[in-house]
């Protein structure tokens, strides 16, 4: 038999790399282990290899807090001694104080944000522009338009901003008029197209109309040929999980949406409790395994899917809180990563350092934050520090074993980036109006956790998502509900709300205002 | 066991458990079965502790204890997986417990060869290192398919040893 051709050093590290992380086939192991039988260098590489691991494991586990070295339950569910069971208690205490005074509380949290700018979905292209921009395809944005800039819509409708327009392209078929006025026509029978102000929609069922800004409430649509339908929001969530529909004999692991049928799957550190509201809620360990995974709303690119908003959005949910408040302890409420347009909305605490993407600029310390992408901006968290001023909420308030209502929001037309706690806004930015909101793709969402280092510790129920910023009035009405144990809002009939509803129908030559907020004729 | 003793051994534990978990870390193949292991070691130390006599060096006695408990991982539970032979293992634990000082001091650089990595890569091969981490969701969210990820992270331990290795021959001549 021939003797084994030794192995490179460049061989082994390899081979050594691929068996601790346990990808090794049985043939590399078999070489791996006549290398070190055959070599003490190589035993060396070896365990300076495995040290290193072990180095990196422990040097990303003390970023994550305290962790006991005994834990009390094992993977297989066998228990230690009972006497023991106790010392290893007292030595997760020992060790807790013994890391929280090595960190001095000042310990960085290594979070996970995926920075890459994923491709976002083309919606138009520009005519009518320079030569430059001349048939250029762009992605949701706001155009503030000079007086020969026209896009083509991708659902094939010609669109001229007139009047120093400032117009959101926000979809193929649709667009959010923030300023001046827009004509759209329609450019064969199966185009399509709908401008947007706020509450209001005008959906061209014709050929050509034209929406004009009036004033900051008031829009005047004047049909030129055909008939465009007037619609009014049906102010309800895109996506409502009320939990309340947990089968502990079916489907123990799953909940669906209450509007679009999308399910969350829950992963083992979360149970099904009694409902703040309604039957069921949902109780996270504050493990890596406490996560609902949305199984669904995705798109392939940024701005595409269900869970995609274009105009506004808010984000809404009752919660019993037990976050620690502690320097790098993240719980997440919400969570959508799609590359840097993400959407976010969690207890964050990054000790003595300013959050990176903190807009207004905090003081370092506890907060909740609300993260957002806008386009011409870039993500940014509204950072709501929980110290007591100026009517916000302290940590100790909110996680006082109570349960609380919380309400993040945006909205486009005002600008307006606010967070209200148990019905009051407490918490405002204003960034210039008429930005989209860029999210949404193919990166699930999850609730109560993010990659499994930031779980939520508590209870989280009636979580709902809208593509719309709920007004002060509905936020309050909502959490008096809430308080009284009823749903957010009475569902008029079961199954998928219709998002918006008809109320005026124009023809060739008319002319109406509208009220955008109220969507009420003039 | 007295109260005394009880909390000797708290004493003790908490000092070594660093250098018995990477001792036991570099012997086991898999993050995922170290704590299964180190329970097992925690147990044994603490039923043996009133052999343990004060004059000795704990850290080595629990070196000791636990080289014998991965062997027994070895024997029940490694045999159905990709591993290294008992023997293999017997050899490297003694390997280890030689160069547990080198090895220590090893560790000592780390931190310093992390800080020249550039912060995403760090980030990364730290949130990949988390115990909650599991390789596809990085790997998804790095842009890298499971298999081009592993081929990263090879580099950057390499990168990182290297950059170790180097420090510690810098701190030798020092």
């Amino acid at each position: 038999m021939n003797d084994p051709i030794p192995l490179s050093k460049a061989d082994i590290e390899v081979l050594a790399g691929r068996y601790i992380d346990g990808c090794a086939t049985a043939d590399e192991v078999a070489r791996l282990e006549q290398a070190l039988a055959m070599d003490a260098a190589a035993r060396r590489a070896f365990l300076e290899l495995c040290n290193l691991d072990s180095a990196l494991e422990h040097r990303a586990t003390s970023f994550s807090g305290p962790i006991s070295p005994v834990s009390v339950v094992r993977s297989g569910g066998r228990r230690l001694p009972r006497a023991l069971a106790g010392v290893a208690s007292l030595f997760a205490v020992v060790a807790a104080v013994a890391w929280w005074l090595s960190a001095g509380g000042r310990r960085p949290h290594t979070t996970h944000y995926d920075d890459r700018a994923l491709p976002v979905v083309t919606v138009a292209t520009i005519h009518g522009g320079d030569d430059v921009d001349d048939g250029r395809p762009i992605s949701p944005t706001t155009l503030r338009a000079g007086a020969s800039v026209a896009i083509r819509s991708g659902s094939g409708a010609d669109i001229d901003l007139l009047d120093d327009a400032v117009y959101g392209v926000s979809s193929s078929d649709e667009g959010a008029l923030f300023g001046g006025s827009v004509l759209a026509r329609l450019t064969g029978p199966a185009a399509q197209y709908a401008v947007t102000a706020s509450n209001l929609r005008i959906t061209d069922v014709g050929t050509s109309f034209r929406v004009e800004r009036i004033d900051e409430e008031h829009l005047a649509v004047t049909v030129l040929d055909g008939t465009a339908e007037v619609q009014s929001r049906v102010r309800r969530p895109r996506c409502f999980w009320s939990f309340d529909d947990m089968d502990p004999v079916m489907a123990p692991t799953i909940s669906l949406d209450a509007v679009r049928s999308l399910p969350v799957d829950l992963g083992a550190g979360v149970a099904a409790v009694e409902g703040i509201v309604g039957a069921g809620a949902l109780r996270f360990d504050n493990t890596s395994e406490a996560v609902a995974i949305i199984d669904g709303g995705l798109g392939e690119k940024v701005g595409e899917g269900t869970l995609s908003m274009r105009e506004g959005i808010s984000l809404e949910a009752l919660f019993v809180s037990r976050w620690s408040g502690g320097a790098g302890d993240y719980d997440e409420l919400y969570r959508k990563e799609d590359g840097n347009c993400r959407v976010l909305l969690s207890f964050q605490n990054d000790g003595v350092s300013h959050a990176a993407f903190s807009e207004p600029r905090v003081p370092p310390g506890p907060c909740l934050s609300f993260g957002l992408h806008l386009a011409g901006i870039g993500y940014r968290e509204l950072d709501m520090p929980l110290d007591g001023e100026d009517g916000r909420p302290t940590v100790a308030a909110l996680t006082d074993g109570q349960v609380h209502h919380v309400v993040a929001s945006y909205d486009s037309f005002s600008g307006r980036k606010s967070i209200a706690i148990d019905g009051v806004k407490r918490f405002e930015h204003v960034v210039p109006v008429g930005r989209l909101v860029l999210c949404g793709g193919p990166q699930r969402a999850t609730i109560g956790n993010h990659l499994g280092i930031e779980p939520f510790s508590g209870v989280i129920d009636e979580v709902a998502i809208y593509d719309f910023a709920l007004t002060t009035e509905e936020i309050a009405e909502h959490f008096r509900r809430a308080s009284r144990g009823e749903r957010y809002f009475e569902v008029e009939s079961p199954g998928p709300f219709v998002p918006w509803r008809a109320i005026d129908r124009l023809v060739g030559g008319q002319t109406r205002v509208f009220n955008q907020r109220t969507a009420e004729a003039r | 066991m007295d109260e005394s003793r009880r909390v000797e051994f708290l004493a003790q534990y908490k000092a070594a458990e660093p250098a018995i978990r990477a001792h036991v870390r570099r012997l086991v193949p898999l993050r995922s079965d170290v704590d299964d292991v180190l329970q097992e070691v925690a147990v044994v130390l603490w039923r043996k502790f009133p052999q343990f006599r004060p004059e000795e060096d704990f850290r080595r006695w629990a070196f000791g204890v636990a080289k014998y408990e991965v062997l027994a991982w070895y024997r029940d539970r490694g045999r159905d997986r990709m591993t290294l032979s008992g023997a293999m293992v017997e050899i490297l634990a003694d390997d280890a417990i030689r160069e547990d000082s080198r090895l220590h001091s090893q560790r000592e650089f780390l931190d310093r060869c992390l800080g020249k990595l550039d912060p995403r890569d760090r980030q990364l091969i730290l949130v990949s290192y988390r115990p909650a981490a599991r390789i596809q969701d990085v790997a998804a969210r790095s842009g890298r398919s499971v298999g081009g990820f592993y081929q990263w992270l090879h580099r950057m331990r390499k990168l990182l040893l290297d950059c170790i290795r180097a420090e510690m021959q810098r701190s030798e001549k020092a």
